[in-house]
């Protein structure tokens, strides 16, 4: 697919300069921030001479350009510096709280996917039934529900009154993953329905119909292959928030995921971290983009031709 | 029956069933009650070798040289030279004792004492970790005033200043600050490294850190105390291991120990405490905070700069209210001190309380002696066509100062003054506050010497620029220079106190309380004031339960 590669190619070149757009950004979005870090770690009793002499062992009292970078020059070797509220190296530290992260977010992710889909193309087969009621009501309900308060009240009922799961810490990732999974399967299903409805009432499906096709293959093959295109986009969109987007959760739960790790750095203004985080998340948000595209066009063949493939 | 039987066996046999049949229903009846009376005996109580503890805040860092403030995981592996006691006396903790002589701290320790790695705690090494709290620590300046050290022998350090050295002797050798951390092993890995798995001398040690989740510790064999209230002066053999979970969520927190995976929870929220006391299984403590939350009023700024408008914003404030909003959980205070604070006047407390009982009329009235009276009937007083309108600064990251913000604005309001609240990060308003860029700016503090904190926020020349009297200047730095004994000290902080509360630079709201939550199956813990400071050094965790 030479035509193919080349438009990757194209978009990796046009992502660098995005990545290094958004670091830059972040970077400056951070400095504007209102707050010192310094504040922070300096306590109660320090001086204020003590304050400026934290800022100089940070090199905070540089111009701003040459804060960044140096922090750039740095992250270009590897090196994501050191923590300003810890003041551990940041690369160890977000590599130790990434597997859990991902072990928690990619089985949600494809979880809500794998439930999603069937319980939507059901609802979509069985419109206007009791059945597509009751499916898109619980959709709406789980989907309309606040992560923080589906997350404590299956925490109060599985783990604290029926004992069936720990409360939280990493010892079972059950409750955790299913305050996750709910809301997102009530997307991916009424998504999967709404693209189904359409595309059941498009020519070719009922000429499929008409020429005596097996209804699976109707469903499966026709119908359902570009009901999903829309979803697998909206997949690798979500993928790159799969490393933050879990705070809310990993905080209920005692989680110990990149999500709250970088909801505490913003608030600690650790500012090394954040932009640590924010810069795998652009990175990811890149190629994400890309491999999303190419999927896209593998399932969609017009976007191959528009391509020029 | 018997007649039945007769026709089918002999008497003979009959008798012997009978016999067989009696001496079985005894047997049952002898083994029956054998095994109810064991039933009644006590069991022998079996011990878990394991603590959990839940607490609120992962540790910024492990190394205490290199942290802005200690939680749990880092009173558990360091140990400070001395302590302090239940009624805030300094006693022994690794050191056998020390003593101040003229201008000089010697510290005497024990001549076996060692790190958790079994290296030799010596007299060098004490002056090492010193020297390297100067120069890795925020707090580094606690040791300016020191000009040199004697090494009387191997296990004594004398610590030669150049002021009399009360400063290092209330603020480091009885805090978990002054510690002596191995300096020779954070040479040989690095400061970072050293932040992940230090070596102190604490009953505990690092085994692992998992970023996020948890600290698991193991007992350090080789912890000696010379701690006065505790029993057990080496490692505690009932506690192998200790697990800290860090648990953001308040309500995680206290369900965990609801559900008996926790045996200690600390930072309990105010809206648990009334809950769990009434919990059979669960054991409260409660420790008063050393250091008061108060609004920060600006004295350079009009209207502040005149002390009339804030002494009635002092008259304004109803402290009763404020404890009740906040569920009892506090100690409403005038003082600019708590209780279990060093030099603490209780009489002066008293003394504040009536002066400043809630008065909305006095607070009117000096109001209207400033030239601010509420013309137009629209609620505010005016001045010169102006009205009586002040920015407050409140730290959205302090959850009982944030609650009881509505409520201090509706209490000025009551007296003219309205206040419009600005919500912020505390780190913000310290900035802001540094700026001189605010009106009046809610503020606490945490600290057990007045001298360690007090003038980092009044004096003149240190940090404060919205409040000076060089009066209030001079009584500090004559605390700093000068010797002097705990009643003489409580005589100077009390003159302080009595200048600021005319002067009102602060508006005093409460002294916070911390809550600790602990299982019934622990027994044996000591939490010890000024910071609720836990010592495990006695405990056992009872089985089940």
């Amino acid at each position: 697919m030479p035509g193919m590669l080349r438009y990757a190619i194209k978009k990796v070149l046009i992502g660098i300069p995005v990545i290094l757009f958004v670091s830059l950004s972040i970077f400056f979005l951070m400095q504007a921030m209102p707050g010192d870090p310094i504040e922070i770690i300096a306590g109660e009793r320090a001086t204020p001479q003590r304050i400026e002499e934290l800022k100089r062992s940070w090199g905070l009292d540089q111009p701003i350009y040459i804060q960044y970078f140096y922090w750039l020059s740095h992250v270009m070797v590897g090196d994501f510096g050191i923590s300003i509220t810890t003041r551990l190296p940041i690369a160890p530290l977000i590599w130790s709280m990434l597997p859990y992260t991902l072990a928690l977010t990619l089985t949600a992710l494809v979880l809500s996917y794998v439930l999603g889909i069937p319980i939507g193309v059901m609802a979509a087969l069985k419109r206007g039934t009791s059945l597509d009621n009751i499916t898109v009501g619980i959709a709406t309900f789980f989907y309309s529900m606040p992560t923080y308060w589906l997350g404590l009240m299956l925490m109060l009922t599985f783990g604290l009154y029926l004992k069936l799961f720990p409360l939280s810490g990493t010892d079972s990732m059950v409750l955790p993953a299913l305050t996750l999974t709910l809301p997102y399967v009530a997307m991916s299903a009424r998504i999967v329905r709404t693209e189904m409805l359409d595309v059941l009432t498009e020519d070719y499906v009922r000429t499929a119909w008409a020429k005596g096709l097996p209804s699976r293959n109707v469903i499966l093959k026709h119908a359902l292959r570009n009901a999903l295109i829309p979803l697998t986009v909206m997949f690798f969109l979500d993928l790159p928030w799969i490393i933050g987007g879990a705070v809310i959760v990993e905080s209920v739960f005692a989680w110990p995921g990149t999500g709250i790790l970088l909801y505490k750095s913003i608030i600690r203004q650790d500012y090394p971290v954040v932009l640590a985080i924010v810069l795998i998340i652009a990175i990811l948000t890149v190629v994400c983009n890309i491999v999303g595209d190419i999927i896209s066009a593998v399932l969609d063949p017009r976007i191959r031709v528009e391509k020029g493939d | 029956m018997r007649k039945i039987f007769s026709k089918v066996m002999s008497k003979r046999a009959v008798t012997k069933i009978q016999a067989i049949v009696i001496i079985l229903v005894v047997a049952v009846a002898a083994v029956g009650s054998y095994w109810y009376y064991l039933s009644t005996l006590p069991s022998p109580v079996e011990y878990k070798k394991t603590l959990v503890i839940a607490i609120p805040e992962e540790s910024e860092g492990l190394d205490i040289q290199q942290v802005s403030w200690a939680n749990e995981p880092l009173e558990l592996i360091f140990q400070s030279y001395m302590a302090f006691n239940s009624t805030m006396g300094i006693v022994p903790d690794l050191a056998v004792d020390a003593k101040i002589e003229g201008n000089s701290v010697i510290i005497y320790l024990p001549g076996d004492a060692k790190f958790s790695n079994g290296d030799p705690i010596t007299a060098q090494v004490m002056q090492d970790a010193i020297e390297r709290y100067r120069v890795l620590s925020p707090y580094g300046s606690d040791y300016d005033a020191v000009i040199g050290y004697q090494i009387i022998n191997n296990s004594t350090l004398k610590i030669i200043t150049n002021v009399p050295p009360m400063y290092i002797w209330l603020n480091d050798v009885p805090t978990i600050y002054g510690v002596v951390v191995n300096v020779k092993v954070a040479k040989q890995v690095g400061d970072a490294a050293f932040n992940e798995n230090p070596i102190g001398c604490g009953p505990y040690k690092v085994k692992e850190w998992v970023h996020g989740s948890h600290i698991t510790l193991v007992r350090n064999d080789l912890y000696k105390t010379n701690l006065p209230f505790v029993q057990n002066k080496g490692p505690n053999t009932y506690i192998d291991e200790i697990t800290i979970r860090f648990i953001s969520e308040d309500l995680t927190r206290i369900s965990e120990l609801e559900a008996g995976r926790v045996d200690i929870v600390r930072g309990v929220p105010s809206d648990a405490v009334s809950r769990l006391r009434t919990n059979p299984n669960v054991v409260l403590y409660e420790n008063i905070v050393p250091g008061v939350q108060a609004i920060r009023l600006n004295c350079f700024k009009a209207p502040l700069n005149d002390s009339r408008v804030r002494q009635a914003l002092m008259y304004a404030v109803n402290r009763a209210e404020i404890n009740t909003t906040l569920e009892g959980t506090v100690l409403p205070t005038y003082l600019y001190m708590s209780p279990t604070m060093l030099a603490y006047n209780a009489s002066l407390e008293q003394y504040a309380s009536n002066k400043y009982a809630y008065s909305v009329e006095k607070a009117k009235s000096l109001l209207q002696e400033a030239g601010w009276v509420d013309i137009d009937g629209d609620g505010v007083a005016e001045k010169d066509g102006k009205e009586l309108t002040l920015d407050m600064l409140v730290p959205n990251d302090a959850p009982k100062l944030k609650k009881i913000g509505p409520l201090l604005q509706a209490k000025f309001a009551a007296i003219g003054v309205k206040v419009n609240i600005k919500e912020f990060s505390y780190s913000y308003i310290r900035t802001r506050e540094r700026a001189w860029d605010f009106d009046m700016a809610c503020m606490f503090y945490s600290w057990h010497d007045p001298a360690g904190i007090l003038p980092y926020l009044l004096h003149t020349s240190i940090a404060n620029r919205t409040y000076s009297n060089l009066e209030v200047d001079k009584l500090f730095d004559k605390d700093w220079s000068t010797a002097l004994d705990p009643v003489e000290r409580t005589k100077l902080y009390t003159q302080i106190q009595l200048i600021l509360l005319n002067d009102s630079p602060w508006i005093p709201l409460f002294t916070d309380k911390d809550y600790t939550a602990v299982s019934k199956n622990v027994k044996g813990l000591l939490v010890m004031p000024p910071y609720g400071t836990m010592y495990i050094q006695d405990t056992k965790v009872v089985k089940g339960g």
